[in-house]
Order: structure tokens, then C-alpha cells, then sequence
């Protein structure tokens, strides 16, 4: 680890002659016969896995760039609930896969190798853990370090039990304009300042990003500091799971199909976006500084695309808040902080004052949003919460993450209380239609999620799993006015 | 502009708690002999000038975040309860100051520069600086609100003191150029509000350790 090259290394055609494609790991191997590109990934990390702690190219220490129990050089780099999240991610990947290339070249091939995704927003069997995550061992007979043991994931995750649609939704971020910015709703998160209060992670960091990492992982031991059980719902061992590395390549997927789709979306033009340096490993072990306006087209910057970017169908109507003015309202919201364990339903409070705005939050020229604010949580329970208003769905949220929020030593840029966020404005304009919308009986629910059980087998009950409480210290409504209303 | 920075009555006492350490530095330099020791007018100035705009944020986080006829009003209580915590530190100044009244000005300052570039360096410090965007929720309306709002205050003002008292307190009881005064401001708020002042959280003890120097050797 000596000199730092320059990024313009990296420029895609130094290496190659022709664009690698990521592939959906179940196009790869929709059965039990080991893919090449696939079983190639699984030897190389056997192969990364033997390597010393201290060699930043081995598993542990890749994992720890991510973040860690530990510290180092290099480490806890992660950015999570800032704008920096989809380019950092980014750049990680990037690194990763030229790590894990190298260590395929060496062993054979496939002479294309690519990273391979997991899209599980698809319906079974994709969106179940791809089999080679479950098969204990490689075609030669070793073990496969793609399974993890007992314990490393959700049980039923594990087994083969389907994600729910709601977890793997990506929808509330697609229909996002903004990649930052123009209130909370945002597609990559807010501006990443020393201190911002309240501060919204993007949508699609929230959903499926966060969901996933937990319903993969499933609870982890109270106060549990190493990596033996549900590693993903921990920010400190996810990169260990080898199944993160995938998970991530679907979200980086995601960032492309969203500005496939048009309609004004594009990536921040802001200088401290496109300047900021991040530093990484190279498969030499070289240290690589990139900055985020390096890596913004993977063909001709990174060479490489996904087998698939067509933008979603874009179905439901765009988003009300996103062409909002920023100037928004608080209108409602719990009036004490809500502690859970189990499904709980607490009054939004609607003071006099705010109770015509309120009424007319199904006008179209109105557009509102649900914020869950100030949570607090020793440690992330490992089951996702979904978010009800009057009995509607909302959205789902998880407490990834929290961990290094709660670290009062780590500077983690002031985030502590992200702020979940939801455009409800078309399920209050359903509400109203339906004779559901009352500033005198709104309400909004909270389920904690049980994970799911083993195909086959009983689902364990909520009571079962001892949930430790959380807290949610407000739930608010705020409405937004129109950019064109007087 | 007012809709932008709803809190431009708060801006404005903060350029008069300015203008009133202007005055009051300037009468001392003209005055004939000066004795250390705590004004509580000063401090009151002082706390408003030096501790007011790196909280902004919280205030505007206050503003946001209450329903529209409350903005105002939950802002000042906000405020309110903040200060009070710095007005509180004021009476240990006071304490200070009578115990440290015979101790030359000149060794005081060393002292007090000494103490707070140890402190730079303290666990405690590094901590408040990273819990400076802590909130606390805040209920909609009602005696709930203004409690939360009280709540908020006192928190950041504990924590605020617990980042900056050594140099403030230095500030309280000895009489310091407005230069100076300025750029400990300037620290103070850099600190907490920018990427380039966290990481000079560490360096800023040699900037006080200097400052001692040149007072135990200059005077
Ligand atoms: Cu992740």
C-alpha cells in the first residue's frame, strides 16, 4: 500500500477490451448446477478468506472498509443516510469485483467474469435466497463460503423462505424526481453536512436497501460484538456475508435504471458532490483515490453494465411532494414518544390551528408526508417495521444502521435520529374518497414484522422471538404546499 | 428573506450582543486601570455573541418542526433554556473570579488557555462535538410542546458547555481583546458547523498553547 494512483487509471480501457456485463444471479443459475461466473465468486472468496487479516485484499479486511468492530487504516469508511451512500457503494463494488477478478483470472476464468446481482424484487423463485447461498458445498467437495452457518442469516431466509413484496419494493424510489434535495423525499439522501438535523436517508436507501439488510440477517444477539449471527443487520459484519456484495450490485442497478427512466432525473451537479475523494484498494493492494465524478457511467468510466437497466414502468402518478415547494408544515403528529415491542396504534394529535390544512390535504394541490423521527433502539431487533395511517399501508422501515448512530464516539457526521420519510399524499386522497380521512381520527400503527419462518415450518409468533423495545420518539404528518397555489 | 431566516430577531441580537462587547472592550481600553473579575452583564453579552450562532441549526431544526403558529414562540423557548445553561456556567465564573481575584491577569490567562488546550483533547470534548445534532421530539402543541422545547435547550446547552467552557470561562473573568473574542467565535463555531473545524478540534491546542506562551513571555 504505497502509492496512490491516479483515477484515471481506472478508466475502464486499461484493462479490457470490451464491457463486462453484471447478471442476475438467477438468469445465471435458476437451478442446482453450479454456474461458472457464480461457482468462479464462490472460490475466490475461499481464496480471499485464507488470506491474512491484515492483508487488505482478504475477506475480513474488505469487510472492515465497509465498517468494523475495529479500527484501522482504511476501515469504517462506510456512508450511509448521506447523499454520498449510491457513490460510495459504487466505488466499493468497483474495487471489490477487480479484487475478486484478479483471483478468477489467476484460477481459470470464466474470462468474463462479472460481479452477479440478486434482484429479488421479482416473483419466486428470485426473490428467495439464490440456491448457491444455500448449498453447503462447491462441486470439488470443499466447503462453500457462500453458505454461512447456522445462524449467519435468517433462518428462513435461509431456508428458502420468499421475501415479502413489500420488502423488496423499490417502487417509493423510482417514482422519486430528485436525486437530493427539494424536501426529504429524496432518491440519494440528503446533503451530507457536518450538522443536519433530522437528516433523510434517499429513498432508496430506505427501501429495499435498509429492509433487506435486515430481513436477510434477522436478529443478532443482544449487544453481540462479532460476526457469527445475522450478519447483515449489522453494518459492522453485513460485507462479511457474501451475499451483501450482491444485494449492493442490485442497489447500484437500481441508480441506473432510475435515471433510465428520464423524466428530469440526473445525478447532483454539485461541486462538494462530484469532488468528494474517497480512498480504496486495488486488487495490487495499491491504494485508489476515486472522486465521485469518476465513477458516474459505468461503461465508459468503470467498464461495466447490468444485463438488465430497463427503467421499471413507471405506473403510479409521479409524486405529489416532489413538485413541492420546499416549504412545508408540521400538521399533525404523536404527541409522546411511542415504545414497542409489538403492533402499536397511537392518535396523531391535529392542534386547532393546522385542522383546515389538514382537511384539505387530499386537494391535489397539497401533498404530505409521514416522518418517523428521534428513534431509539439499543441495537437494530432485526425485524423490519411497517408503517400504517388509518389502517392503510404506508411504507416499511428498518433500524440498519443504528448501531453506529448510538456510538457516541464515532463520527458518523452529527447523523444520530435519521429521519424515515414517506409521500402519503395519494393514500390520504384514497382515504378521503373512502370517508377515512378525519382530523379528528387519524392514527397511525406500527407492526413489528416477524421474520419469516422456514418454508414448511410454523411461523414463530412476535411474542416468541422477545423483541427488545424500541422507541419511536415522534411520528408526524407534514403537509407541503404547492408550488403554483397562491 | 424573513421566510428564509425566520430567525433574523435572534441575528439581530446576536450583532447587538456584538456591539455591546464592542462598546464595553473599547471603554475598558480607554478606562485607566482594569480589574479582572466577572461582569454579568459581559458574560451575558458574551454568551449571546459566541454561543448563539453555532446553535442556529438547532433553532431552525425547533422552527421546523413545530406547526406555524407555534414557530416563533418555540423557538424562544428553545432559546431561552439554552442560554439559561450558559447564564448558569456564569455563576461559576463568578466563583472563579473571586477566588483568582488577587492572581495576576497575566497568569489567569496562561492558566485558562492551559486548561482549555488540555481540554481540546479529553474523550468528553470529542463527544459533545459529535452529539451536536442530537434532538429531542417534539409533540405538536400544548405544555408538551414548550417541555420538549425546554428539554432540547437544556440538552445543547449542556452540551454545548461541556465542548467550550474552559476558553469562556477564561473570557468571563479576564478582559480580552475583541480580536481575540472574535476568534474564539470563529473556533467555537467552526467546530461544530464545518468538516475543516472538527478536524481542528486536535490542532486548536497548539493555537492555545501558543497563545499562552506569548502571554507568559510577552505579557
Ligand atoms: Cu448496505
Amino acid at each position: 500500500m504505497t502509492s496512490a494512483a491516479q483515477s484515471d487509471h481506472y478508466d475502464g480501457n486499461s484493462q479490457e477490451d470490451q464491457v463486462r456485463v453484471r447478471r442476475d444471479v438467477w438468469g445465471l443459475m435458476p437451478g442446482a448446477d453450479w454456474d461458472p461466473t457464480v461457482l468462479a465468486y464462490a472460490k475466490a472468496v475461499q481464496v480471499m478468506q485464507a488470506r491474512p487479516a491484515t492483508d487488505p485484499r482478504s475477506w475480513s479486511y474488505q469487510g472492515a472498509i465497509h465498517s468494523a468492530f475495529v479500527t484501522g487504516p482504511l476501515m469504517n469508511q462506510c456512508q450511509h443516510g448521506t447523499w454520498f451512500f449510491l457513490a460510495w457503494h459504487r466505488m466499493y463494488l468497483y474495487f471489490f469485483e477487480r479484487i475478486v477478478r484478479a483471483n478468477v483470472d489467476a484460477h481459470g476464468g470464466p474470462a468474463d467474469f462479472a460481479l452477479p446481482y440478486w434482484n429479488y424484487d421479482q416473483p419466486a423463485p428470485a426473490n428467495t435466497l439464490p440456491l448457491a447461498f444455500r448449498t453447503p458445498a462447491l462441486p470439488d467437495g470443499s466447503a462453500n463460503p457462500l453458505m454461512l452457518a447456522p445462524g449467519g442469516r435468517s433462518a428462513g431466509i435461509a431456508g428458502g423462505a420468499q421475501l415479502r413484496p413489500q420488502d423488496t419494493s423499490s417502487a417509493a424510489a423510482m417514482l422519486t424526481t430528485a436525486f437530493v434535495g427539494r424536501g426529504p423525499l429524496s432518491f440519494g439522501g440528503d446533503v451530507s453536512l457536518p450538522v443536519r438535523f433530522a437528516r433523510s436517508a434517499g429513498q432508496l436507501e430506505q427501501q429495499p436497501h435498509n429492509i433487506i439488510h435486515t430481513v436477510v440477517g434477522g436478529p443478532r444477539p443482544r449487544g453481540a460484538t462479532d460476526c457469527r449471527i445475522g450478519l447483515m443487520t449489522d453494518p459492522r459484519c453485513a460485507a462479511l456475508d457474501p451475499i451483501f456484495w450482491l444485494h449492493h450490485a442490485n442497489i447500484d442497478r437500481l441508480w441506473v435504471t432510475w435515471l433510465a427512466q428520464g423524466g428530469g432525473r440526473s445525478d447532483p451537479t454539485d461541486a462538494r458532490w462530484l469532488n468528494q475523494r474517497f480512498t480504496f484498494v486495488d486488487e495490487h493492494g495499491a491504494l485508489v483515490n476515486l472522486t465521485v465524478a469518476d465513477i458516474l457511467d459505468t461503461v465508459s468510466q468503470l467498464n461495466y453494465r447490468y444485463d438488465d437497466q430497463t427503467p421499471a414502468a413507471v405506473t403510479a402518478p409521479a409524486p405529489r411532494v416532489m413538485r413541492m415547494a420546499p416549504d412545508e408544515e408540521l400538521v399533525a403528529a404523536t404527541d409522546q414518544p411511542v415504545t414497542l415491542a409489538g403492533p402499536v396504534t397511537a392518535a396523531l394529535v391535529v392542534p386547532g390551528s393546522t385542522r383546515t390544512r389538514v382537511q384539505r390535504l387530499a386537494d391535489p394541490i397539497s401533498a404530505a408526508y409521514l416522518a418517523v423521527d428521534d428513534i431509539e433502539a439499543a441495537q437494530n431487533p432485526g425485524v423490519v417495521y411497517d408503517l400504517l395511517l388509518n389502517d392503510a399501508y404506508v411504507g416499511t422501515f428498518s433500524l440498519f444502521g443504528i448501531e453506529l448512530m448510538n456510538d457516541p464516539d464515532r463520527d458518523h457526521e452529527g447523523v444520530p435520529g435519521l429521519r424515515h420519510t414517506f409521500d402519503v399524499s395519494a393514500i390520504v386522497t384514497t382515504l378521503e374518497a373512502d370517508g377515512r380521512w378525519d382530523p379528528d381520527e387519524l392514527t397511525v400503527t406500527v407492526v413489528p414484522v416477524a421474520p419469516a419462518p422456514v418454508p414448511g415450518a410454523r411461523a414463530a409468533g412476535l411474542e416468541e422471538l422477545g423483541l427488545e423495545p424500541i422507541t419511536l420518539g415522534r411520528i408526524s404528518l407534514f403537509a407541503v404546499e404547492s408550488e403554483t397555489a397562491a | 428573506m424573513i421566510q428564509r431566516y425566520p430567525q433574523w430577531w435572534i441575528a439581530g441580537g446576536v450583532v447587538a450582543a456584538w456591539a455591546g462587547l464592542a462598546a464595553t472592550t473599547l471603554g475598558h481600553a480607554l478606562g485607566p486601570v482594569h480589574h479582572h473579575g466577572f461582569d454579568p452583564v459581559h458574560w451575558t453579552l458574551m454568551c449571546v455573541a459566541m454561543a448563539v450562532p453555532p446553535n442556529l441549526p438547532a433553532v431552525r431544526h425547533v422552527y421546523a418542526n413545530s406547526i406555524r403558529v407555534r414557530r416563533q414562540w418555540a423557538s424562544g423557548v428553545y432559546l431561552a433554556a439554552y442560554l439559561a445553561v450558559w447564564l448558569g456556567l456564569g455563576g461559576i465564573a463568578y466563583l472563579v473570579g473571586l477566588v483568582t481575584a488577587d492572581v495576576p491577569e497575566r497568569t489567569v490567562a496562561v492558566a485558562g488557555l492551559g486548561v482549555a488546550a488540555a481540554w481540546q483533547v479529553t474523550r468528553a470534548k470529542r463527544r459533545a462535538v459529535l452529539a451536536c445534532a442530537r434532538t429531542v421530539p417534539l409533540p405538536p402543541a400544548g405544555r408538551r410542546a414548550d417541555a420538549a422545547c425546554v428539554r432540547f435547550g437544556l440538552r445543547q446547552g449542556r452540551r454545548c458547555v461541556v465542548s467550550c467552557w474552559p476558553l469562556m470561562l477564561l473570557m468571563g473573568i479576564v478582559a480580552v481583546p475583541l480580536a481575540a473574542m472574535a476568534a474564539a467565535a470563529v473556533l467555537m463555531y467552526a467546530e461544530e458547523r464545518t468538516t475543516a473545524g472538527r478536524r481542528l478540534v486536535g490542532s486548536a491546542v497548539v493555537l492555545f498553547s501558543a497563545a499562552a506562551t506569548a502571554i507568559a513571555v510577552f505579557g
